[in-house]
């Protein structure tokens, strides 16, 4: 555990706990229809850290943001919980199939995990089946978030390895 | 190539999304062979509590651990028309009408459901 390497994760477990917070508070009629920056994060901790840190970043941001839009152990909260560590045990798995996939392919699998993690999450604490009808909606939104999400950590990801 | 993100591209990307697509345009395809439901199922707390006709419009209240959700019928669907929860998903999630179609308010625990034809099995799985 070098300097460089704690300073680098405080900043970026910083910029995920903010990108949560502020889009948590952007009103939408879905759970699901949101863009997930903060998973765009979580990708660039697996890439240069390793699995073991993307954890502890998405553990840390999870409780950060609930703390500060004040969701604290809600039900919303055991959602995203879920639906975060979920999705960054896949991408951990995905990115361990050396040059199958790129941070896009990634990115649109992780977030497809969150989403249908929350689905499974959600009909659990209702005791009931949510439904299957949201799929589609769900694979759509994934389709697209997990695209814009991947290209800008690639963006990121080529820019910053340039200098280091 | 020029543009150095689609030099990124590995072959598992394109079978991801193009799995997706498919998985979303094979239960689009079925969701509109789906018709249309006749009665809502309404359950409170994992407990069926009311079976609503959805030809007869009327507003119905139901009882979760946050207080009562008001349903609304009209013209063959429902929906939520208000809710004790903070964030009002519920509400926001608009009308169902279609067989298999469901509104959750996660936070009162109350789930209405349009059971579906004789491709709807998995009623039971999560109880």
């Amino acid at each position: 555990m070098n300097t460089q390497r704690i300073s680098i994760l405080s900043l970026l477990i910083t910029l995920a706990t903010i990108m949560a917070s502020v889009e948590s508070l952007i009103p939408s009629p879905f759970p699901f229809l949101r863009l997930g920056l903060a998973n765009g994060i979580a990708l660039l901790v697996l890439k240069w850290f390793g699995f073991r840190d993307a954890l502890i970043v998405t553990l840390i941001r999870i409780v950060l943001a609930a703390l500060i839009v004040g969701r604290l152990f809600q039900p919303t909260f055991f959602l995203s919980l879920s639906g975060g560590l979920a999705a960054t045990l896949v991408m951990a798995l995905a990115m361990k199939k050396e040059g199958a996939f790129s941070l896009i392919g990634i990115s649109i699998l992780g977030a497809f995990i969150h989403n249908l993690t929350q689905m499974i999450i959600a009909s659990v604490l209702i005791n009931q089946f949510v439904g299957i009808h949201v799929l589609p909606m769900i694979l759509v939104t994934s389709l697209i978030a997990g695209t814009l999400i991947g290209y800008f950590t690639m963006l990121v990801d080529m820019r910053l390895s340039e200098k280091t | 190539m020029k543009n150095p993100v689609l030099r990124n591209f590995r072959s598992g990307d394109f079978v991801i999304v193009g799995t997706i697509s498919l998985m979303t345009l094979i239960i689009w395809a079925w969701g509109m062979h789906v018709g249309r439901g006749h009665t809502a199922h309404v359950f409170s707390d994992g407990r069926e509590v009311v079976v609503i006709r959805l030809d007869q419009d009327r507003q119905i209240h139901v009882p979760g651990p946050l207080g009562e959700s008001v349903l609304e019928v009209s013209n063959g669907t429902v929906r939520f028309l208000s809710s004790p929860c903070p964030h009002q998903i519920c509400v926001r999630m608009g009308a169902i009408s279609r067989s298999s179609g469901s509104i959750v308010c996660v936070p009162n625990r109350i789930l209405v459901r349009i059971p579906g034809n004789s491709s709807d099995k998995l009623d039971g799985i999560t109880q």
